[in-house]
């Protein structure tokens, strides 16, 4: 409990939380606030926002309902962009920890194996994949993942390699605890810190990433995404702007969010070392 | 004898975690020029809160109440009265030696470019000049192959070489007063006693005022005029070594003079009566 | 019969294309209940020794046999539960543990690894621990970086004799403490060592410290023993040079006798 109020101390996390909160709700209360299927036409085409306040974000060029694409489309980005950082942390701090704490022949294997994912620009990756794979949600999970993940699994392997040093961890070794725990129980835990610092970061480019993907074309067609209403909105952007700008604007909150919540993590999960 | 330093009621509180730690509770004396002061005491006395705080090192966040008074030499040719004292400059009219060499050092500069950046700061030589002073102060803290060692970086010399270098950048532009931070805390006991003897030649020879903190009274016995004992941020007493060491007034001296080990001390086997 | 038989240790280190003996043809022995302490300087070898000991390096040459059986032989699982028998405590008290610990989960991982005692009985047997090193019980919930340095030396003992070790390895175990704080940690091993019979091999620079609690002392100079015997006699009249050198640098009180 003392962590969760060590995490809201600061301004930027309390920030971060209010807008991830926002944006958590958002995607709960989708299917409660805008039942139906939000790509079904909810009236005339290209209403401006504000005027009529059954449509309070007016209407696309085929007439669906502005508000409820921005609701359903934050529980797709959402949702992709934890699961992706999620999936890209576990894998590269996993990673990361066996080669750092192996050494030697794994530690070569693996991190060859990162350079050449590493080398490859990430998007282009992500692209190459859904391409081959086919676009639907569990493939954009994937396809970012795949991507991301080298991050987190140089600096979970960075981190180990000083850790490995320190006395605790020899001291582990004495009382005669089995490598794999020594590995996972005292060195993982200790090496997150500037791992999960990466999570904002991860976040972020994931949420973008999956918008990019689907303003290409590539996102799950039965989705509603933020990257698909702005690219929607390209045809008309001179009439009719608020098409395109309206899930821009939700995407530079939501990262921002990302971010600033990110922070308030990195604080909650460092560990105070007591001066004397 | 003039002082040359004075102070009075010196408080100091550091913020942690949104909390105050008081390190030194108004404590008061005064430091003659010329004089070897030893300040002892345990961890949490707030011995090497005085040193930073006659240094000027605080941190920002750190509260400071009190005067620290100084009366320092006019300096030569100086246009200035001598009624208007001025403030100690770091480098200049103060040397400080850390405790840990390894990290008072930047590791990635030269030995010789590090003292001889001193000399440049605070006297205003030349390159040629400050490097051709940094050999000579090589030589003084009896330093082996002084042209090599100008060249060296610091993790190419061992602890105790270390500090000698340290103390060399210290007094690189003739300090008054030299202030020793647990200087010999990291090292074996004969590079000790070789660092404790290089002090003590350095401070007569140059004439300058020693400030030395210490955990170890026998130690700084053998160096200091005067001793001050402090714990939990109070001065406890404060008299002639001589004194201090053979009757002591305060009883928290006593059980200090009485727990160090030494090798006149009866060992603790005796008291456990039968060996194996 | 001893407890720790070292013979003819060799561990050398390559630097900058040049080897060095970090540890030259070392022998010694400990007996039950008995106390040998490794004096010298900085670089000496005594650290490289505890740690081929502990085997946290393997030596390039020589035996250590432990108990009577070869000790450097053991290796994955048999090592593991061997270790129960020989345990270390460090210099630093902080670095010694996991930043995340408690003093609770410092003391289960020996029980629960070497399955000394059941689940359920795990938290009475760290009370009784905490207790035997003169640690209240109630400290067990508190993080480690909570409590000050001499009550995490005493837990650092606490996980050591929590499996019952024949011979500890106490590498300047006190050198980091507040003067007022090392004697009792002292009174403390030597207690043990009394009721537990367990030996020590106590590495130090400071032969006041040695001469309080070694019954033996070698003396190393650049990875070799050039002295050892009965503490008190070698420190009184060391013959060797580094020996000599020691105790003269060794600070002394002088006190009138009171």
């Amino acid at each position: 409990m003392s962590r969760l109020r060590r995490f809201f101390r600061t301004p930027e996390a309390i920030a971060g939380a209010l807008i991830l909160a926002l944006l958590v709700a958002m995607a709960l209360a989708a299917p409660l606030l805008f039942p139906g299927d939000p790509q079904a036409i909810a009236g005339p085409a290209l209403r401006p926002p504000f005027q009529d306040w059954s449509l309070p974000l007016g209407t696309d060029r085929l007439g669906r309902d502005v508000l409820a694409e921005l609701f359903h489309g934050a529980r797709t980005s959402l949702a992709v962009g934890l699961a992706a950082a999620a999936a890209a942390l576990l894998i590269g701090a996993v990673v990361g920890t066996l080669a750092g704490f192996a050494g030697g022949l794994i530690d070569e294997v693996l991190m060859r194996i990162t350079d050449a994912f590493q080398t490859v620009p990430s998007f282009l990756l992500a692209l190459a994949f859904v391409s081959i794979v086919g676009p639907s949600l569990g493939v954009v999970v994937a396809a970012i993942a795949l991507g991301a993940w080298t991050g987190p699994a140089r600096v979970a392997r960075a981190e180990v390699l000083s850790i490995r040093e320190r006395d605790y961890v020899a001291g582990a070794r004495v009382i005669g605890m089995h490598p794999l725990e020594i590995a996972f129980r005292e060195v993982l835990p200790n090496a997150l810190p500037p791992v999960l610092a990466l999570s904002s970061v991860i976040v972020a480019a994931a949420i973008l990433t999956e918008a990019a993907l689907s303003f290409l074309g590539l996102g799950d067609p039965n989705r509603v995404t933020w990257g698909g209403m702005i690219a929607e909105g390209r045809t008309v952007l001179r009439t009719a702007p608020f098409l395109s700008i309206v899930p821009g604007v939700a995407l530079v909150l939501t990262v921002l969010g990302v971010y600033l919540a990110g922070e308030g993590v990195v604080e909650g999960t460092a560990v105070r070392r007591s001066l004397s | 004898m003039t002082a040359l330093l004075s102070i009075r009621g010196l408080r100091v509180a550091y913020r942690r975690d949104g909390v105050e730690v008081a390190a030194l509770k108004g404590v008061s004396l005064e430091v003659d020029a010329g004089e070897r002061l030893a300040i002892i005491g345990e961890s949490g006395s707030g011995k090497s809160t005085l040193a930073l705080a006659v240094a000027g090192l605080l941190p920002g966040s750190a509260r400071i109440a009190g005067e620290i008074e100084w009366r320092l030499p006019a300096d030569a040719g100086a246009r200035r009265q001598p009624s208007h004292p001025r403030a100690p400059i770091l480098g200049r009219d103060i040397g400080f030696v850390f405790q840990d060499p390894s990290s008072s050092l930047d590791p990635v500069m030269s030995i010789g470019k590090q003292i001889a950046e001193v000399a440049r700061t605070h006297l205003g030589l030349g390159w040629r000049d400050a490097y051709a002073r940094a050999k000579t102060l090589l030589e003084r803290v009896r330093l082996p192959n002084p042209d090599a060692t100008l060249r060296a970086y610091p993790h190419q010399l061992s602890g105790g070489q270390k500090q000698r270098v340290a103390i060399a950048a210290a007094i690189a532009a003739g300090p008054g007063l030299l202030i020793a931070d647990e200087a010999t805390s990291a090292l074996d006991t004969i590079v000790q006693a070789e660092i404790v003897t290089l002090i003590r030649q350095l401070v007569a020879e140059d004439g300058m005022t020693l400030l030395f903190i210490s955990h170890d009274i026998a130690l700084a016995a053998t160096l200091a005029d005067r001793i001050a004992v402090l714990r939990h941020g109070e001065l406890v007493e404060l008299g002639e070594t001589r004194q201090i060491i053979e009757t002591p007034r305060h009883a928290y001296t006593s059980s200090l003079l009485d727990a160090y080990l030494g090798l006149d001390a009866a060992p603790l086997l005796d008291h456990q009566g039968a060996r194996a | 019969m001893s407890v720790l038989t070292v013979s003819n240790l060799a561990k050398h280190y390559r630097r900058g294309g040049k080897r060095f003996a970090a540890v030259d043809d070392v022998s010694f022995e400990i007996g039950a209940a008995e106390t040998l302490a490794l004096a010298g300087p900085s670089g000496s070898g005594k650290s490289t020794i505890a740690r081929v000991v502990l085997r946290l390096i393997e030596p390039d040459s020589g035996s250590v046999a432990f108990e009577g059986g070869d000790f450097l032989v053991l290796s994955g699982a048999a090592l593991r539960a061997r270790r129960a028998k020989l345990q270390m405590v460090f210099q630093d008290p902080l670095a010694a543990f996991n930043p995340r610990a408690t003093v609770a989960s410092v003391l289960d991982d020996p029980l629960r690894i070497h399955s000394i005692a059941s689940r359920a009985e795990r938290p009475r047997r760290i009370a009784v621990l905490l207790e035997r090193v003169g640690l209240d019980a109630g400290l067990a919930a508190r993080p480690i970086h909570e409590i000050s340095g001499g009550q995490r030396q005493r837990v650092a003992i606490a996980r050591a004799i929590a499996t019952r070790p024949s011979l500890i390895v106490l590498d300047e175990a006190v050198s980091a403490l507040d003067v007022s704080v090392r004697g009792q940690i002292l009174e403390l091993l030597l207690d043990l060592q009394r009721q537990e019979r367990i030996s020590y091999l106590f590495i130090s620079h400071d032969l006041g410290v040695i001469r309080a609690i070694a019954h033996r002392v070698a003396i190393l100079d650049a990875g070799r023993i050039v002295e050892s015997g009965d503490a008190r006699a070698v420190i009184s009249d060391p013959q060797s040079a580094i020996g000599k050198a020691l105790v003269a640098a060794t600070p002394k009180l002088n006190r009138d006798p009171q």
